[in-house]
């Protein structure tokens, strides 16, 4: 389901359409009144927009026309129709020129005030011929923003040339199998004249309908009327045959000065003509069928002979300017009511066709029934078939692929409408990523020149290093030792260069001091080792009974013998931390490999041959033997190893 | 229409571009950063080290020099090392032990070090043993010699026995520092040289 919505300055109409692109169904015409922008007191609304929104939100719950598809029409008077001809067809390089040929092809209005579409009507070798649509976009805009506020989604907008297009193209007497065809379609104050062959629209134009000339001032006598058919007549050939390439109809009633000046053919209706018709620019848009053909049977012979040898001079300029050369052999009318068949005949006659019909375009998605009445009653209204035309684009028929809902009257992602603060964030953030950068930058560099002055100030570095060797023997210095007194530069890396030369120096001030191997194993320093283990006896707390008997340092292990007292009274034990002596100088020497677990592995076992109980008199003692296993000392790898912290 | 589109699609492509470099950016300012914090950390340490240089390591290698120029301190060579088992019986003698034969004698000095060829280093040893010697006399022989010989030598091996090991034998100390024990020591100085096909027969 698709519903085309039109919004004018008084009425709020809708067509919903259902079914599907090949067999839609008209569903229902809804109109409403638009009140007038004024509060209870009769002020002025400030806010237009949210008024017209609130007014939609009304009219669209009150007919409950919530859901499906929503397409804006673009009525005729928003309108601006011209033919273009270029000299390719790639619609990819139609794309990118076609806003500047409309630039010139509709000089009066600003390119940015226009939304602009186009159809290609025909196309071949040498390039293409092209019907632009161009919408005011101030006028679209204001009724988008009104929707979006009332909530409506709307999906695409269209004008009312396409809808009539999309419409009548389903009408079997439109369709590819008749012979080449000029359509006449007449609805509300405007009217458009078509060339079809074999379901392809050769040409097609909108001019101003006549239909309701005399209703203002008709011309005063049958022969002036015919004169000035005639004259029109002829200044249409002679235009068409001077400005093939640009033509085009203004719905306006203005002419446009400066399409005039340019030397294109003024192919707008002169403005007395627009005044002839005498209706005020906002009835054009609410005319029916039933109205038109009412106004028809009100005129008088002049007046009719006026309107049809007007529209018969439009459809030959039409005519003229295509340079069909497929004859045109037939004559459709539609749009004229009851009143069409006449109309039809009078337009055939003047046009020397014998072939012609009046249709009803809306007997495709509304038709008769056998009772003659329709299946959906609709009010009489000029616009319906535009609305109908568009709202079959909800359905998938879209005959030209206009849709001015593209650009900045795009519906709006959240991405969308976030772009332009994106954008602008975006840039903060880079220009604030880029300043912190450049601080950060410009600091590094400093430190680094800070870092590179350190090479000569406060100390030259340089200057130090051969200062150090200055009273150095170098006479017996193998090549190596001569290479390391070599100062190290290190090109462009002054940290690495100052770090390099504090090592050459600490190590060889290390060298001097004995404190570097580079190519035998360190032993474990036994003396070092058997001062540790008398230290740890000492914090044993030995008593006058203790006597240490033997200490044997190897490179794997280190044997302590030593007689513990066992006839310490109460008191002496308490006063040595509550413990016997063998068992405080187990945990002395505990201790002791604890703390230096580079040097001792494990704890100190007991080893077999000892003695329980030896007597000196009254003093008794058990003699203890323990094994304190030593780290294994390594072989040096190829680098250079320093001596172990726990050896002098 | 298709330059809308464009200009929407150059929008976009801004914001993108515009967010990736604002992201490159600020990669590149935590790198640089972590890389001026690291200079910032790094600019006292390298100043000290330049201080550390001109004023301590150049100054110490330098009046190392000197002393040696002077001779005042003789520098560890393969000379100094040589002269390792003269300097233990210098120690001894410095230490009153006596050399001798029979129940006096006191030390035993290995004279020719015994060289072990470890292909890549030679190793040396000599062994000495203390014989009947107070635990005063093996301690302060010892540390003479760690004294003089620690910047190229280690003491290994040791063993102290004391020469009567029966309890009843061994008598209680009558006040601290007492003890008038004697001793049998017995160590092993061991020191390292250049692989055999460098090394002066000397050593």
């Amino acid at each position: 389901m698709a519903t085309a919505l039109y919004i004018n300055q008084t009425q709020i109409l809708a067509v919903t359409v259902g079914g599907n692109a090949r067999k839609p169904r008209l569903k229902g015409v809804t109109t409403g009144a638009l009140a007038e922008a004024r509060t209870e007191d009769g002020a002025v609304v400030v806010d237009r927009t949210k008024h017209l929104a609130d007014q939609i939100t009304a009219f669209l719950k009150a007919n409950r026309l919530g859901s499906g598809h929503k397409i804006l029409l673009v009525g005729p008077d928003a309108m601006r129709y011209r033919e273009l001809r270029l000299a390719f067809s790639d619609r990819r390089q139609i794309d990118k020129v076609i806003q500047f040929q409309v630039e010139g092809a509709i000089p009066s209005v600003p390119i940015e005030d226009l939304a602009v579409g186009y159809s290609i009507l025909s196309s071949d070798s040498s390039g293409s011929r092209v019907l632009v649509m161009a919408a005011d976009k101030d006028y679209i805009r204001k009724r988008l923003d009104a929707l979006e506020m009332a909530g409506v989604g709307v999906d695409s907008v269209d004008c009312n040339l396409s809808g009539t297009l999309n419409l009548g193209l389903l009408h079997e007497e439109l369709s590819a199998e008749k012979p080449a065809t000029l359509w006449l379609d007449f609805a509300g104050t405007t009217a458009a004249v078509s060339l079809l062959s074999e379901g392809k629209v050769l040409s097609t134009r909108v001019f101003v309908s006549p239909y309701v000339a005399g209703a203002g001032g008709a011309a005063p006598t049958a022969e002036q009327s015919k004169a000035q058919l005639k004259q029109l007549e002829a200044q249409a050939i002679g235009s068409a045959q001077q400005a093939p390439r640009d033509e085009y109809v203004l719905l306006t009633g203005e002419p446009e000065r400066d399409d005039t000046d340019s030397g294109n053919e003024p192919a707008t209706l002169p403005a007395a003509d627009t005044a002839n018709v005498g209706l005020p620019k906002n009835e054009s848009v609410n005319l029916g069928a039933q109205q038109v053909a009412d106004r028809i049977r009100k005129m008088s012979r002049e007046e009719l002979l006026k309107f049809v040898g007007r529209v018969a001079a439009e459809a030959r300029r039409s005519l003229y300017m295509m340079r069909l050369e497929v004859p045109v052999q037939r004559l459709v009318v539609s749009g004229l009511g009851p009143e069409g068949e006449h109309l039809a005949a009078a337009l055939a006659n003047e046009l020397q066709l014998e072939n012609y019909c009046a249709i009803d375009l809306m007997d495709t998605v509304n038709p008769v029934e056998r009772d003659g009445e329709r299946s959906v009653r609709t009010p009489d209204l000029g616009e319906i078939t535009f609305l109908t035309g568009v709202a079959l684009k909800g359905l998938g028929r879209d005959f030209t692929g206009v849709d001015y809902r593209t650009g900045d009257l795009a519906a709006g992602t959240l991405f969308d409408y976030a772009k332009t603060p994106l954008a602008f964030t975006a840039t903060l953030v880079f220009l604030f990523a880029g300043i912190m950068f450049l601080v950060a930058y410009t600091q590094v560099q400093s430190l680094e020149r800070a870092t590179t002055d350190l090479l000569v100030m406060p100390n030259d570095l340089q200057l130090y290093f051969g200062q150090a060797f200055k009273n150095m023997d170098k006479s017996k210095l193998s090549a190596k030792e001569k290479q390391e007194l070599v100062y190290p530069v290190i090109e462009g890396e002054p940290a690495a260069e100052i770090r390099a030369v504090a090592k050459r120096l600490e190590d060889h001030q290390k060298k001097l001091r004995g404190d570097v191997v580079t190519d035998h194993p360190i032993p474990h320093r036994a003396d070092v080792i058997v001062s540790d283990i008398i230290g740890a006896l000492k914090d044993g707390q030995p008593s006058y009974d203790f006597a240490l008997v033997k200490i044997d340092v190897n490179q794997d292990m280190a044997s302590v013998t030593f007689f513990a007292s066992t006839s310490e009274t109460a008191e002496e034990i308490s006063k040595r931390g509550g413990k016997r002596e063998d068992l405080r100088m187990v945990d002395a020497l505990k201790k002791l490999m604890a703390a230096k677990p580079e040097v001792y592995d494990g704890e100190p076992q007991p080893a077999s041959g000892t003695a329980k109980g030896v007597r000196n008199g009254d003093r008794v003692a058990n003699e203890m033997r323990l094994n304190l296993k030593l780290q294994k000392v390594k072989e040096p790898a190829r680098t250079p190893a320093a001596r172990p912290g726990g050896s002098k | 229409m298709a330059a809308e589109k464009e200009g929407s699609n150059a929008m976009t492509a801004y914001i993108v571009i515009c967010f990736l470099l604002a992201g490159a950016a600020g990669v590149g300012y935590k790198l640089k950063m972590d890389q001026r914090e690291e200079l910032a950390q790094d600019y006292p340490r390298l100043y000290a080290l330049t201080q550390k240089i001109g004023q301590e390591l150049s100054y110490n290698i330098n009046r190392y020099y000197l002393l040696v120029r002077d001779d005042v301190i003789k520098p560890i060579n393969l000379e100094t090392k040589a002269q390792t088992p003269s300097q233990l019986v210098e120690i001894a003698e410095l230490q009153k032990l006596r050399d001798t034969q029979g129940p006096e004698d006191q030390i035993d000095i290995q004279v020719a070090p015994k060289m072990t060829d470890k292909r890549n280093y030679m190793e040396y040893q000599v062994e000495v043993k203390l014989k009947n010697v107070t635990l005063g006399q093996w301690e302060a022989y010892i540390t003479e010699v760690e004294n003089r010989m620690f910047k190229y030598a280690w003491i290994t091996d040791l063993r102290i026995d004391r020469t009567d090991q029966r309890y009843d034998k061994i008598s209680e100390m009558e006040r601290e520092n007492s003890d008038g024990s004697l001793w049998n020591v017995t160590f092993t100085l061991r020191w390292f040289g250049p692989p055999k096909s460098v090394a002066r027969p000397a050593q």
